[in-house]
């Protein structure tokens, strides 16, 4: 008969969760009770193995992301930092593009208790695709934000502080004088509590939006178009305030093109802080989400939720930062980019 | 009492876990990406019998896809190409009715631990793009289970899709040429000794069909090889070398575009003063200042060739490791002149 995790954690005198630790490479473990679990692990022949756990625990040990696709950088960047997080506590991450089709999330939801144990899905809910039922047990985790900040939680959520980083925003083009602001949107349809905040500190700007398509809507061809719109429509604009950072460099390419100086000529800001902006020239004001903090707060959700917590939908707001870069100040003040 | 499990079922009858699980699932596809003979069905239903087996909820989940469940495994997903190659992957596995997790390798050993099958033991499979897989990183050893490897150096007895690197490299360079430019700087891979590889074979060639040389202070390096800031602190040592240079090519998109960055800052104008080429064609290369020229490796090609052959191994094809290659294409935009 095979030997079980219960048998090399009484011969390592740990607990199996410690074996679990020791296996997937958890770092809080030192190196005494490492090196006992492993001889524990040789002398009993133990194999980890993720089919005999499923079957003992009735879990998968999956986790579903569901996301539009990996094309965006902010979306790969989450990605990557989810599946660290998840290794780290012993969990597979599957990764499921919806290219923003609602049946295709309907399905990765509906898969949760016989292929995964939670599901996480990023970015808003396309037209069509209702919130699943809040089951704690098999939690759907929401991230950067399924239900906007005003209503109530339907579901688990994680969400970055878009009210801070829109105020911090704000007060930073007010300091450096820039009040002939034009907003830049994602497409309607979809809810975007940073672009609400930003309305609210500009009440006046006009808002361009893409027209609507099911995915890819705030990129940068998409930025293009609306840059290319504003100066047209809005030619006193001497700041373009972007929802996205790729709607921004986008934006940027264009102002590159009629050879407009940024900011001498118009400021560009975004949000995400993604690779592209900090290497652009000039390098791009923008709003950092602190990504692997979301990651370990979902993943941390997770591990609550399936350890029996099933308490009512939670709510976790994780901060944000303003990078003040070359877009706003020009280049002679820079001092952010490459500081990763 | 222990449950029989899959795994009980599948060494009793001789088959690989992936097999049994298509045969007690059999009725519930049409789709077929895996031909099992009548007798080996046969056999797998009555051994299951035999011993009882019985799926729990968790095994029903199994018996529904997990035992056919591939590992896909890049170094990052940071990288556009990984993270547009992990998501043609994903896709291209999902219409042939395999579900996939992604696996990220962050160092050599776990590229290692995949490939011998020690971390996944959960996967019918492995697809890896590698960055370290080597023979003496095997050491001997074979892989554990079916296995592709998508770019990078092919591995002796491991499938592989191999990039055209050199031939993306030459025709990169040549382009170059072509345009007049004599001094042409190579941002190259770290982690290869200098002068090695097929990218650098493919810029050394480029220069000597014409006679001309290559000058070794132009062949320059970051601290690694696939960030923003890899380009950027590789141009600023070449700049502070003082040696004369009239256009780099890159090892990758990320790296071009640092490499431009720092081009910027110091004044420089692109492409009069200095030209730039990437490799991989990202999303980003259309939208930089000015847009980039870039070698495009073919990825949804690569990534459909790939899932082919993996699921011939799957179906029990032997034989010695296969190697395919996509086609490359130069996509000319404003870094290299007009």
């Amino acid at each position: 008969m095979a030997p079980t995790m219960k048998e090399v954690a009484a011969r390592a005198g740990v607990s199996t969760k410690t074996v679990s630790r020791v296996v997937n490479h958890h770092p809080s473990i030192s190196d005494a009770v490492r090196e006992r679990v492993r001889r524990a692990i040789e002398e009993l022949g133990w194999t980890p193995n993720a089919h005999a756990r499923s079957l003992r625990t009735g879990r998968t040990g999956l986790i579903g992301l569901s996301l539009v696709d990996l094309k965006a950088p902010i979306t790969a960047r989450l990605a990557q930092a989810l599946v660290i997080e998840a290794e780290r506590e012993g969990l597979r991450v599957s990764i499921k593009p919806s290219r923003g089709r609602a049946e295709r999330i309907a399905q990765t939801f509906a898969s949760r208790g016989a292929l995964f144990d939670a599901v996480v899905h990023i970015g808003p809910l396309p037209r069509g695709c209702e919130p699943p039922a809040f089951t704690p047990e098999r939690p759907v985790v929401g991230l950067c934000p399924t239900s906007g900040p005003e209503g109530p939680a339907v579901l688990d959520s994680i969400d970055s502080d878009d009210a801070g980083a829109a105020s911090a925003l704000t007060r930073h083009l007010q300091r450096i004088h820039h009040h002939d602001v034009v907003l830049l949107g994602r497409e309607a349809e979809l809810p975007d509590a940073f672009l609400g905040e930003l309305i609210h500190s500009f009440p006046d700007a006009p808002v361009l939006r893409p027209g609507s398509r099911s995915t890819h809507a705030a990129d940068r061809a998409a930025g293009r178009t609306l840059a290319a719109l504003a100066l047209e429509r809005h030619p006193w604009a001497r700041a373009l305030v972007c929802a996205d950072d790729e709607l921004a460099i986008g934006a940027l390419s264009l102002l590159h093109d009629r050879q407009l100086e940024v900011p001498a000529q118009v400021a560009l800001t975004g949000y995400g802080n993604i690779d592209d902006g900090r290497f652009s020239t000039p390098s791009l004001t923008t709003v950092d989400l602190d990504l692997p903090e979301i990651a370990r707060r979902a993943i941390e959700l997770i591990s609550r939720r399936t350890a029996g917590d099933r308490s009512a939908p939670q709510r976790v707001v994780v901060p944000t930062t303003l990078i003040r870069a070359e877009s706003t100040l020009g280049a002679s003040h820079v001092e952010h980019w490459g500081t990763r | 009492m222990t449950q029989v499990t899959l795994a009980d079922v599948a060494a009793a009858a001789g088959v690989s876990t992936a097999t049994v699980s298509y045969v007690l699932r059999a009725p519930e596809r049409t789709d077929g990406t895996i031909r099992v003979s009548a007798r080996t069905r046969e056999t797998v239903h009555r051994v299951a019998r035999e011993l009882g087996y019985v799926p729990s909820a968790a095994g029903r989940g199994l018996a529904l896809g997990t035992a056919e469940r591939i590992a896909i495994m890049v170094p990052n997903l940071v990288q556009p190409y990984f993270a547009r190659m992990a998501e043609a992957l994903i896709l291209a596995l999902e219409e042939r009715g395999l579900s996939t997790t992604l696996r990220l390798a962050h160092d050599a050993a776990a590229e290692r631990d995949a490939v011998l099958g020690r971390t996944t033991q959960d996967v019918a499979g492995v697809i890896i793009c590698p960055h370290s897989l080597s023979a003496e990183l095997l050491a001997g050893a074979a892989p554990a289970l079916p296995t592709v490897q998508v770019g990078g150096a092919p591995t002796p007895e491991i499938d592989a899709v191999v990039m055209a690197e050199q031939e993306g490299l030459l025709t990169a360079t040549r382009h170059l040429l072509d345009r007049g430019r004599r001094r042409i700087a190579y941002v190259a891979d770290p982690w290869l000794p200098s002068h090695e590889g097929p990218r650098y074979l493919g810029y050394f060639e480029a220069h000597t069909e014409r006679g001309l040389e290559v000058d070794d202070a132009l062949a320059i390096q970051g601290t690694d090889w696939d960030r923003h800031e890899t380009g950027l602190e590789a141009m600023v040592g070449l700049l502070r070398s003082g040696a004369p240079f009239d256009a780099v090519t890159c090892i990758n998109d990320a790296a071009a575009v640092g490499a431009m960055r720092a081009a910027s800052l110091a004044g420089l104008r692109i492409p009069r003063d200095v030209a730039f080429i990437g490799f991989d064609n990202t999303e980003e290369a259309a939208f930089t200042t000015p847009p980039l020229t870039s070698v495009d490796p073919g990825v949804p090609e690569m990534a459909q060739r790939a899932v082919a052959m993996l699921i011939a191994r799957l179906e029990g094809e032997s034989g010695p490791a296969r190697r395919e290659s996509a086609p490359l294409e130069l996509i000319v935009r404003a870094s290299t002149g007009d």
